[in-house]
């Protein structure tokens, strides 16, 4: 049971924070950025334990665009195909900019009651 | 660097796999996803990685498909379930209720049994996308049959050759566009891409012309193209013709009726409503009875709904066709 409830809180976590830091990755990206480098950048930088699904990318990045959050281009590439690279539009950056502070203020309220438990949270629960 | 026959068959595998778990949900989404998850396994083939750690990295086909069929539910600004929001912020809060009340009036109004087609964008989009639609298969048809007559008349000379290329290339492209266009006015989800195609160096690009010529909706494209062009013509004209006649009975009926429900008559002073003759007063002015007037309005808003519903239905056959084109026979990664 306490296996399933840790499965449980890491795909939320992971599903939950998937759009802030996938429209984050593409704002800190100097040039448009194409899905198979966003998908790179945050396996790489995901914490153990929290694993990011690379194939949960593209629906989000076709929502995002459909939202007008972001826009795209098709790229030659050297490596296979012509690639989508995504920039973020003025709205996404206000989308952005109004998910961070929800996120900031979601962090605070959580440290504050966690950091009252005592614990390090240095260990794997599983 | 290229897949060797192993990689390849496990990526086909995996594909086949997220074909199975996306069983039922719409085709074009379907067709996504597997171009979607062919083009990225084919990147991190390229970049060096074993086939095994691309697919364990890209996630299995369940939790894939689940993403694909979940997007549009999970997306951020979009009504979600009851509970699912944590306020935080007191005016985006009274926002999201607002912007909800205003989604669930809107649901209401387009409830109403056959005149909620008025509430409904994606019926008035179908007029706009008859309407306009002519327009883009006239071009589509003018440049089919411009190119494709070209391409065979200099066939023989091999000059043909890349104009066939340029017609099937071209198609496609215009395809695609129709069915964003669709998309928009319609409201049915139409593929973003067409099957991705590697074109890694020289043998890429001649590839990628083999595949258009192999596709069998590359052919499928070019002949909609030529016959959807009188399919397009009569879809334009009934759909004129309707709104025009609709338009007009309930306007003029509803401008006669407070004008005093009289207006000016023909040259010889008389006019036939419903086999019924009305001759002009003294002034030249015919006076109609009222509620003949709100008759012809009331049968001027029949039509104008009649024409509506038509034009959705119309629209979404059309839609469904284009689409059916799109997505046939979705072709898995075909390398070894």
């Amino acid at each position: 049971m306490t296996v399933l409830l840790t499965d449980k809180i890491q795909r939320d976590l992971a599903s939950g924070t998937a759009w802030l830091v996938v429209l984050a990755a593409i704002e800190r990206s100097e040039a448009p950025i194409h899905g198979y480098e966003i998908a790179r950048q945050l396996s790489e930088e995901s914490p153990e334990g929290l694993n990011f699904k690379q194939g949960t990318l593209y629906p989000m990045l076709r929502t995002m665009e459909a939202e007008g959050l972001i826009s795209s281009t098709l790229v030659p590439s050297n490596e296979g195909p012509a690639r989508k690279c995504f920039r973020l539009t003025p709205e996404g950056r206000r989308t952005l900019s109004t998910w961070i502070s929800f996120w900031k203020g979601a962090e605070r309220w959580v440290n504050r009651v966690i950091s009252g438990t005592g614990l390090s949270g240095g260990s794997n629960a599983r | 660097m290229h897949a060797d026959s192993s990689s390849t068959e496990a990526i086909n595998a995996y594909l086949a796999a997220l074909q199975h778990a996306l069983h039922g949900a719409d085709a074009a989404l379907v067709h996504d996803a597997i171009v979607d998850a062919e083009t990225h396994l084919r990147s991190a083939l390229a970049a060096g990685k074993s086939a095994a750690q691309a697919i364990a990295d890209y996630g299995s086909a369940e939790e894939v498909a689940h993403a694909y069929v979940c997007d549009l539910c999970e997306a951020p600004g979009r009504p979600a379930p009851a509970g699912a929001h944590v306020a935080t912020d007191a005016a985006a809060s009274s926002a999201t209720s607002s912007s909800q009340v205003s989604v669930e009036k809107r649901r209401a109004l387009r409830s109403i049994p056959v005149v909620g087609v008025w509430f409904d964008p994606h019926a008035w989009g179908s007029v706009l996308f008859l309407l306009f639609g002519f327009f883009i298969g006239t071009a589509a048809f003018v440049w089919t049959v411009a190119v494709g007559s070209a391409a065979i008349g200099l066939l023989p000379t091999l000059l043909g050759i890349p104009l066939l290329i340029l017609l099937l290339g071209s198609t496609r492209m215009i395809s695609l566009f129709l069915g964003q266009v669709i998309e928009t006015f319609v409201g049915i989800r139409m593929p973003r891409r067409m099957q991705s195609v590697d074109t890694t160096g020289t043998a890429g690009f001649w590839r990628r012309i083999w595949v258009w010529v192999t596709d069998v909706r590359s052919w499928l494209t070019v002949a909609f193209f030529i016959g959807n062009f009188p399919v397009a013509v009569f879809c334009f004209c009934v759909t004129v013709v309707l709104l025009a006649l609709g338009g007009a009975l309930t306007v003029g009926s509803v401008v006669t009726l407070f004008s005093g429900a009289r207006f000016m008559g023909a040259s010889d002073g008389s006019v036939v409503i419903f086999d019924h003759t009305y001759m002009p007063d003294a002034t030249g002015m015919i006076h109609v009875p009222v509620f003949l007037l709100i008759g012809l309005a009331l049968l001027g808003l029949a039509i104008l709904t009649a024409s509506l519903w038509l034009s959705k239905g119309v629209a979404l056959l059309y839609g469904q066709v284009v689409k059916s084109i799109q997505v046939v026979r979705p072709q898995p990664l075909a390398r070894g």
